[in-house]
C-alpha cells in the first residue's frame, strides 16, 4: 500500500519556527542598527562612521543614479557568468575525471596543487592578460568557483551506485548514456553542494576583482567612494552587497530544492 | 493413401533458450586467485522457469552477472539462442534484489519503467502503452506519477519487474528478487512472477537461497554446491496442478522435493 504522509505537524511547526525566526532576526537587526546609531552619535562621532540615517540617505542617493544600477548589474553579471562557466566546466571535467580512472590519477596532483591558490593570488597575472575589465572579473570568479564544483562532481561520480550502473548496462546503455542518464543525476546531491559553495564565493570574488583589480562594478564604486571620503555612500554600497549576497544564497538554496526534490535530504514525503 | 510424414516437433536445439557451458570464473590471479564458479553447465528451455539455488556466498550473483553479460567469465561460454553472450544481450532483462538501488529516485515510476526504451527507437506513444501494460501486469496502475521512494518495498520491486517487462525480454533474470521484502509480500511477488511468465511467455531464471521459493516457483531447480561452486544436481519439479501457495505447499511431493534440495545443499 502507498502510505504517503505529508508531515503536516512538522511542517506546521517548521512554519511557526520560521515566523519566529523572522521576528528574532528582525529584532537582532534592530538592536545592531541601534548600537551603530548610538556609537556613531556618541564615542565614534566625527570618525568615518555616518549615522544610520545618513547611510539611508546615501542609499537613496545611489538608487536615484543610473550609474549605480549599471554597476550593480555589472557585478551580478560577472558573478553569474563566472559561476555559470565554472559549473559547466566543472561538471563536464568532473564527469570525465570521475569516470576514467587513468585521467583521475593523472590529474589529481595538479588539482590538489591548484585548488588552494586563492583567486586573488592569480589576479596580477589575469590583470596583465585581460586588464581591469569585466572579463578579468569573470575569469577570477570562474577560477574560484571551478574547484568546488569540479571536486564535488568527481566525488559524486565516483560514488555512483554499482547496482544502478549494472542496471543501465543491462539495458544496453553505453558509456555516454550512462554518464548523462545515471551517473550525473546520481551525483546531483554532491554537485549541488559544490555549486552552493561556489555560489557563495562567486559574488565575493566578483566584488574583490573590482575593489582590488579595478574592474567596473559596485566593488570599484566602493573603492572610489572610500577614496573620496563619501562614507555614507560607502556604507550604503556595503549594505547593498550584503543584500545581494543574501539574495544569491537564497536563490541557490531554491535551486538546490528544485534540483534535489527527489533526494532524501530535501524530499518531504516519507514511506510509513 | 499417401504416407503422412510426421512433422517433427520443435527441434531440440531451438528449444534451448539459454545454454551454460563449462562456465568458470576466477577473481584475482596467482596466489590470491579465488575460483567462484567451477565449470557450471546447465540449460534453460524456452518458456521454462528455472530456479538456481545454493548456499550463501556460493557465487549465485556472479553466475547471474555472467549470464547477463555484465561480467566476462574466465573460461567457458553461455549462449542465448545459440549466440555467445559477450555483453548485455538485447533480449534479456535483469531484476536485482536491491530495488531501492536499482530504481532511479529522480524519475517517476512511469519514467523508470520506460527508461530502458529510450535508446531503442520506441515512439513516445508506444512507450506510454508499454509502461501501462507492464504496470498493469504487476498490478500497479495507479502510481505512474509517483516516485519510487513514495512506495513500499514490495511495490518498488513490482516497478523493477515492470521495467524489465517493458523492455520485452525473452529471458528474465532475477537475482534474489524477493529477499528484501516481508513474508506476505514475498508470497504475492512469487505468484506475480508466475503470472508474468504465463502472460508474456518469457523464460525466467531466478536465483535464490530460499529452498521453498525455488521448489514452489521452478519447473526445474539447479542446485549449486558451496564455493567454488559447481552444479550438484538438476531437479525436475513434478508438482500437480497450477501452483498455489497453500495447495502446492501442502503436497507431499513438495515436501519431498524441498528435503531433497536441502540435503543436496547441506552435503559437503
Amino acid at each position: 500500500m502507498v502510505v504517503i504522509t505529508r508531515r503536516r505537524s512538522s511542517a506546521r511547526s517548521a512554519r511557526t519556527v520560521g515566523s519566529n525566526a523572522v521576528i528574532v532576526g528582525a529584532g537582532a537587526v534592530l538592536v545592531c542598527l541601534l548600537a551603530w546609531e548610538l556609537l556613531a552619535r556618541g564615542p565614534l562621532a566625527g570618525g568615518p562612521f555616518p549615522t544610520v540615517g545618513a547611510i539611508a540617505g546615501g542609499l537613496a542617493g545611489l538608487a536615484a543614479r543610473v550609474s549605480f544600477w549599471s554597476s550593480l548589474a555589472e557585478t551580478v553579471l560577472t558573478a553569474l557568468v563566472g559561476l555559470g562557466l565554472a559549473i559547466i566546466a566543472g561538471v563536464v571535467l568532473g564527469v570525465v575525471l570521475g569516470s576514467v580512472e587513468f585521467v583521475y590519477r593523472s590529474c589529481r596532483l595538479i588539482i590538489e596543487a591548484l585548488k588552494p591558490i586563492p583567486p586573488i593570488v592569480v589576479m596580477p597575472l589575469v590583470l596583465l592578460l585581460l586588464g581591469p575589465s569585466t572579463e578579468m572579473g569573470m575569469f577570477l570568479v570562474f577560477y574560484g568557483c571551478l574547484w568546488p564544483v569540479l571536486i564535488q562532481t568527481v566525488v559524486g561520480v565516483r560514488d555512483a551506485d554499482p547496482v544502478l550502473i549494472d542496471t543501465a548496462r543491462s539495458f544496453g546503455f553505453g558509456r555516454f548514456q550512462r554518464a548523462v542518464r545515471i551517473v550525473l543525476p546520481g551525483a546531483a546531491a554532491f554537485i549541488v553542494t559544490g555549486v552552493r559553495i561556489a555560489g557563495a564565493a562567486a559574488f565575493v570574488i566578483a566584488v574583490v576583482s573590482e575593489l582590488v583589480g579595478g574592474a567596473p562594478g559596485i566593488g570599484r564604486d566602493l573603492f572610489v567612494a572610500q577614496n573620496a571620503g563619501l562614507y555614507a555612500e560607502m556604507y550604503a554600497l556595503v549594505f547593498v552587497m550584503g543584500v545581494v549576497g543574501l539574495a544569491f544564497n537564497t536563490g541557490l538554496g531554491a535551486f538546490e530544492k528544485w534540483m534535489l526534490h527527489w533526494h532524501p535530504s530535501v524530499r518531504r514525503e516519507v514511506v510509513a | 493413401m499417401t504416407e503422412v510424414v510426421a512433422e517433427p516437433n520443435t527441434p531440440e536445439r531451438t528449444e534451448q533458450r539459454l545454454v551454460v557451458d563449462e562456465l568458470r570464473k576466477t577473481y584475482g590471479a596467482g596466489v590470491e586467485a579465488k575460483t567462484v564458479l567451477d565449470g557450471l553447465s546447465f540449460d534453460v528451455r524456452s518458456g521454462e522457469f528455472v530456479c538456481v539455488v545454493g548456499p550463501s556466498g556460493a557465487g549465485k550473483t556472479t553466475l547471474l552477472k555472467c549470464l547477463a553479460g555484465l561480467l566476462p567469465p574466465t573460461s567457458g561460454t553461455s549462449y542465448l539462442d545459440d549466440t555467445p553472450i559477450d555483453g548485455p544481450p538485447e533480449k534479456l532483462a535483469l531484476v536485482f534484489q536491491e530495488y531501492t538501488r536499482s530504481l532511479m529516485p529522480w524519475l517517476t515510476v512511469a519514467k523508470n519503467v520506460t527508461l530502458p526504451l529510450v535508446n531503442k527507437g520506441v515512439s513516445k506513444h508506444e512507450m506510454r502503452k508499454r509502461a501501462e501494460e507492464a504496470l498493469d501486469a504487476v498490478g500497479l496502475t495507479d502510481v505512474p506519477g509517483k516516485y519510487p521512494w513514495q512506495l513500499s518495498g514490495g511495490m518498488q520491486q513490482r516497478v523493477a519487474i515492470a521495467r524489465a517487462l517493458a523492455y520485452q525480454p525473452e529471458v528474465l533474470l532475477m537475482d534474489e528478487p524477493f529477499a528484501s521484502v516481508d513474508a506476505q509480500t514475498r508470497f504475492e511477488l512469487e505468484d506475480l512472477a508466475l503470472s508474468v511468465r504465463e502472460r508474456f511467455g518469457i523464460t525466467v531464471v531466478l536465483v535464490t537461497h530460499d529452498i521453498d521459493e525455488a521448489v514452489y516457483l521452478a519447473d526445474r531447480v539447479v542446485v549449486l554446491g558451496a564455493s567454488p561452486c559447481q552444479v550438484r544436481e538438476i531437479i525436475d519439479v513434478d508438482l500437480r496442478g497450477p501452483r498455489d501457495q497453500v495447495e502446492t505447499k501442502a503436497q507431499r511431493r513438495f515436501t519431498e522435493l524441498r528435503s531433497r534440495v536441502f540435503e543436496l545443499i547441506r552435503a559437503r
